[in-house]
């Protein structure tokens, strides 16, 4: 068998992988909720070393993980420069460009502005940590099952759940294929490799006619299949996998959820700690929006 | 010589989980005007090896050479479009690559790409729209999603010819298709050689076509050529034919069965003709030689 590695997973036998599909749904919801309420460095510290640790124990490579990162470290680079130009300071805060009216560069804007960019970090690697140890079809099947209240209103959660991991199946298909098309009109002298975009889209049209072609040929073939099975919507159908919570996956929400505590405490300080209020008043345990002389 | 080989191994993915090592040290030699076969299990790794012919696949840095009517493929700045005017390849299924809106355009497709003028490629089309058995004028002006599926073969393979080359090398040609329809594409194979292309490389899965055509078959195992031998030689060969799975042409079949029963007849006939004319002039002797008793 050739092996297609399609999206991300990362086949393992890490409790990671082992969890209920549904359950890391929801983790990662509340993963992403929780970034949203961290606001220093040191708790933004405190979640890459969680996030991290969780990346050694779904035995993924680090690499591959840093790997899907950095496609998005553009966009990080790129508002991180254009938050930090534009931002402007906190009020009565002295610019570190002195009096040049541009660029004017505050020491808050670069906290803000480096915070962000910490955010974005931290989402993606726990989205990512999602896609490398759930396979696409336990996804959508979870997806389905998170939906499925919306029957009720009549949306047809099944359908779109099929129309979903059917897409997802064909892609390594249809990427192979792509790869088949694109080898036979090369044999034919075609080139791929020109600088000019109109040129290139030009080139692409040998190869794009015939995948879609093939796509409906796929999606005529594939219809009759199910047709011959007797497929008729998701009414009384059963599953051969059934989905069932076991205590690790309640384990995973409490740890989850004892993590989300202690950022809304950092956050707030509900207990009026006093060592949260000093390191509020720091730089790296503050947030950007401080009053000026007390940041530095 | 035509094509000559050495050394040459191939890895897809190295270095990684998926690594998969696909040709092992391979050594071949192809003549002009050879008739070259190759047969081998699926995924012992035919389509790499003639993928490596067309540079479709680069020679990996230090894992042997290959040179095709004199031009080196291990060279960078290789010339693709000298290399693929002299080496023709018709894939797997290759109706799937048709892409234009006539037959005709479809056919130039690779003439044009070699920036031949106007008139040459026009000759050409007609030369190879000809050549495949396939009526121009009649045929021309179609779309070629219209026509049937014979005849979209039958294009997609003057759209190679279009390019004139030498060696024409063919993954399967006769895959998918009734017993008439691949005695048509296979007899047209022949007609090609003796009117285009001299050398001819083609990996087939059945034995009686391959049998029929090759004047050599090299038979492929777990990436490595295990086997070079005329059709008469391999096919008499039990041991390897037993060591390797392979199954012998009908006519050689029953050939054995005949010499298993004590009839005088070699076991090596690969053709059925050739067969017949051995019974029949056998039955002559038989017919005045009362004691073997013919148990059919
Ligand atoms: N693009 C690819 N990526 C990874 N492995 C591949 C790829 N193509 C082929 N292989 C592997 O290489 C081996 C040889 O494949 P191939 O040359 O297609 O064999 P054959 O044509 O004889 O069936 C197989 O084990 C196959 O799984
Ligand atoms: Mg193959």
């Amino acid at each position: 068998m050739k092996a297609v590695s399609f999206g991300q997973y990362y086949p393992s036998d890490s409790i990671l992988h082992r969890l209920d599909a549904r359950m890391k749904l929801l983790l990662v919801v509340l993963y992403i909720t929780m970034i949203f309420f961290v606001q220093s460095y040191i708790v933004f510290f405190a979640i890459l070393i969680f996030a991290f640790a969780l990346v050694l124990i779904s035995k993924v490579p680090f690499l591959k993980v840093l790997r899907s990162v950095r496609m998005i470290m553009f966009l990080m680079i790129f508002m991180f420069i254009i938050t930090t130009l534009f931002r402007g300071g906190n009020v009565g805060e002295v610019a570190l460009t002195g009096d040049l009216r541009f660029p004017s560069i505050y020491l808050s804007g670069i906290i803000h502005a480096s915070h962000m960019a910490l955010r974005i970090f931290c989402l993606v690697l726990g989205t990512s940590l999602l896609t490398f140890t759930t396979t696409p079809v336990e996804l959508t099947d979870a997806i389905e099952r998170a939906f499925s209240p919306l029957k009720l209103i009549r949306f047809p959660v099944h359908e779109m759940a099929l129309i979903m991991s059917i897409a997802l199946r064909l892609i390594p298909t249809l990427m192979e294929e792509t790869g088949k098309i694109i080898n036979a009109q090369k044999a034919r002298g075609a080139e791929f490799e020109s600088r000019n975009i109109f040129k290139k889209a030009k080139a692409m049209l040998p190869v794009l006619i015939p995948l879609f072609v093939s796509s409906f040929r796929r999606a005529e073939d594939l219809a009759n299949a199910m047709d011959s099975r007797c497929y008729r919507g998701s009414e009384g159908r059963t599953r051969l996998k059934q989905m069932r919570y076991r205590l690790k996956d309640l384990i995973a929400l409490l740890v989850v959820v004892a993590i989300f505590f202690a950022v809304l405490v950092f956050r707030y300080n509900f207990f009026d700690f006093e060592f949260i209020t000093y390191l509020g008043e720091t730089w790296w345990g503050g947030s950007s929006d401080l009053p000026p002389p007390s940041i530095i | 010589m035509s094509i000559i080989i050495k050394n040459l191994s191939y890895t897809y993915n190295p270095k990684s989980i998926f690594e998969k090592v696909a040709l092992k040290n391979i050594n071949l030699q192809i003549e002009n005007g050879d008739f070259f076969g190759i047969i081998g299990h699926t995924g012992s790794g035919k389509s790499t090896l003639i993928n490596h012919l067309n540079a479709l696949t680069r020679i990996q840095k230090g894992s042997g050479e290959i040179i095709i009517q004199g031009i080196d493929l291990t060279q960078k700045k290789l010339d693709f479009r000298r290399l693929r005017s002299e080496v023709g390849m018709v894939f797997q299924y290759p109706e799937y690559q048709l892409f234009d809106e006539t037959v005709a355009k479809d056919v130039g497709f690779g003439a044009r790409n070699l920036k031949l003028d106007k008139k040459e490629i026009e000759w050409r089309v007609k030369e190879a729209i000809e050549l495949v058995g396939l009526n121009y004028e009649e045929i021309k002006d179609r779309s070629p999603f219209e026509i049937s599926g014979g005849q979209k073969r039958r294009a997609a393979i003057a759209g190679v010819l279009a390019m004139r080359p030498k060696i024409l090398i063919l993954d399967e040609p006769t895959a998918g298709l009734d017993p008439r329809g691949k005695k048509e594409i296979l007899d047209l194979v022949q007609n090609i050689k003796e009117k285009m292309c001299r050398t001819i490389v083609m990996i087939s899965h059945n034995m009686d076509e391959i049998a029929r055509v090759a004047n050599k078959i090299a038979v492929m195992h777990k990436g490595e050529i295990v086997c070079v031998k005329p059709p008469k030689e391999l096919f008499s060969e039990r041991e390897i034919l037993k060591k390797y799975n392979i199954s012998m042409p009908q006519a050689t079949l029953l050939a054995n069965e005949l010499a298993d029963k004590g009839f005088e007849i070699d076991r090596g006939i690969v053709d059925e003709e050739e067969l017949i004319e051995k019974i029949t002039n056998y039955s002559g002797q038989i017919a005045n030689d009362e004691e073997i008793n013919l148990n059919l």
